[in-house]
């Protein structure tokens, strides 16, 4: 992991526990932290559906079910996250909105180094 | 949209399918088809075979006729069917049934199953059996006995000239998605029937009584009666997943137009894109499911001054491949073949044209 001049620092791991998040500025975009049982996830605070606010939205799991079966269940705790503006409902890891997969979060890779969390643009 | 190789006389046409052809058939011509108690119990006397409607058909208070202004063809025999078929060129008519559409509102679901039963054997004898090639017909069922419409599906459907399964979808409650109606997709997806849905206007008193009194005419309350009984049970069965569970069962809505069409499946599609919580078992939208499953009647077609919005509403729902020319006589409302030609045959190749009017419904119906 070189430093590169788009890498830029988010957080310290030990700022961030697991199912907390929080939202930065760099380089003039607002960028949403993660951290989903100790992976941590950068997301442009943009849904790609209307423009919304996606990174302050509720993060959680998904209703599943199978078509003539009884049960339903609740999956994926923690790592669904839906845009409060219209409730589009994305899989915080793969990105792709659960709805059509043809729509995907914008994410940004992200690098930890000696205890701190990097983003690096123009990864999206 | 071809513009090269477009028919240009509906005399060009292949095959000309009509998949909403109606009989006027009256309670009286059922009563020697009913099963016991029913028939001796309605069928009594001629007088009171004449009344065999009076427990549950309808009363019909509706000012249909405009005082004689608007005048119905009486459609109760084979041989005016046969008449209607030539005079507007069909090759083929899917028949469907006027009194048995009101089945779902009956209290008794015993009598509305025999009455369904009287009613296939009616068609089968009096039409199908005896009558020219081009008449086709479809099992009429009752919803309200799922189980028993079961077995209607499977006593009928090895009849040569049986092509589907028909219900009147005014007043089906709960609407179709609901799980009580297993045994009838089961017995569809058995038989490999499609199934066809008519609303009626004459069941809206009972199914939706609010809209009846709030509609100060006929005209006002025909306006929405079908569409918006469409609309009720397409969005339930999409809902619920009856075409994800159901594949192979293609599913036929009549007589509600087109207009309804898009806006339906692109309003459900927001509302799973944004709610889909609510819908968990869907795989894909539901405006996909309607593009794969779903096939709808033409008539009544709207008529805007410019024909080229209604190639538009046809194509948002791929109806080159979903929509199935229909003439709802002897309706007061019903489309004549050139009607519809003349609104399409200038947007869509000849080969679409044909498939609207015929190819669609022969594929479906199994039509040769």
């Amino acid at each position: 992991m070189s430093a590169n001049a788009n890498r830029h620092q988010l957080c310290a791991v030990e700022d961030l526990d697991p199912g907390e998040r929080l939202l930065k500025t760099i380089s003039d975009r607002e960028i949403g932290v993660f951290n989903v049982d100790g992976e941590f996830h950068a997301v442009a605070n943009y849904c790609v559906h209307a423009g919304g606010p996606i990174c302050e939205g509720r993060l959680s799991g998904k209703v599943t079910g199978e078509a003539g079966e009884w049960e339903r269940d609740w999956e994926c705790e923690g790592e669904i996250l839906s845009c409060p503006w219209h409730g589009w409902e994305f899989d915080i890891d793969s990105g792709e909105f659960l709805a059509d997969s043809q729509y995907q979060l914008i994410t940004y890779e992200t690098e930890i180094e000696a205890g701190t969390v990097y983003v690096v643009l123009g990864s999206a | 949209m071809a513009t090269q190789d477009n028919l240009s006389s509906i005399s060009d046409l292949d095959m000309v399918v009509d998949a909403d052809a109606h009989i006027s058939e009256r309670a009286e011509q059922l009563v020697p088809y009913l099963d016991e108690p029913y028939r001796s119990m309605f069928g009594g006397s001629d007088e009171e075979s004449a009344n065999v409607a009076t427990p549950s058909y309808p009363k019909d208070e509706l000012f249909r006729a405009l005082g004689g202004k608007l005048q119905w063809e009486d459609v109760s025999t084979a041989e005016a069917e046969e008449e209607a078929m030539e005079r507007f060129g069909l090759d083929h008519v899917l028949i469907t049934p006027t009194l048995n559409l009101y089945l779902p509102i009956f209290s008794d679901e015993r009598y509305a199953h025999a009455l369904s039963k009287a009613y296939n054997d009616f068609l089968i004898d009096e039409f199908l059996d005896d009558g020219p090639e081009g008449f086709k017909g479809m099992i009429t069922i009752s919803p309200l006995a799922p189980d028993k419409a079961a077995e209607e599906i499977d006593r009928l459907a090895d009849h040569p000239d049986m092509v589907g399964v028909i219900v009147g979808s005014t007043g089906i409650f709960p609407p179709l998605g609901d799980r009580r109606y297993d045994p009838i997709y089961e017995a569809l997806e058995d038989n490999d029937m499609p199934f066809v849905l008519h609303g009626a206007t004459g069941s809206f008193t009972s199914a939706h009584p609010f809209i009846k009194r709030g509609m100060k005419s006929y005209g006002e309350l025909h306006t929405v009666s079908h569409p918006f009984t469409q609309m009720f049970q397409m969005t339930s069965m999409l809902g619920q997943g009856i075409p994800e569970r159901y594949p192979d069962i293609d599913i036929v809505f009549q007589e509600a137009g087109i207009g309804w069409i898009p806006f339906t499946m692109y309003r459900m599609d927001n509302e799973y894109e944004k709610r889909r919580s609510e819908f968990p078992t869907l795989r894909k939208k539901p405006s996909e499911y309607v593009k794969e499953s779903f096939y709808f009647t033409s008539q009544p077609m709207i008529e805007p001054k410019q024909s080229k919005y209604v190639a538009w509403l046809i194509e948002m729902f791929d109806g080159t491949d979903n929509l199935m020319f229909s003439t709802d006589f002897p309706h007061y409302d019903f489309d004549t073949p050139e009607e519809l030609f003349n609104m399409i045959r200038n947007h869509f190749g000849a080969e679409e044209v044909q498939k609207v009017f015929g190819g669609n419904a022969a594929e479906v119906f199994g039509i040769e």
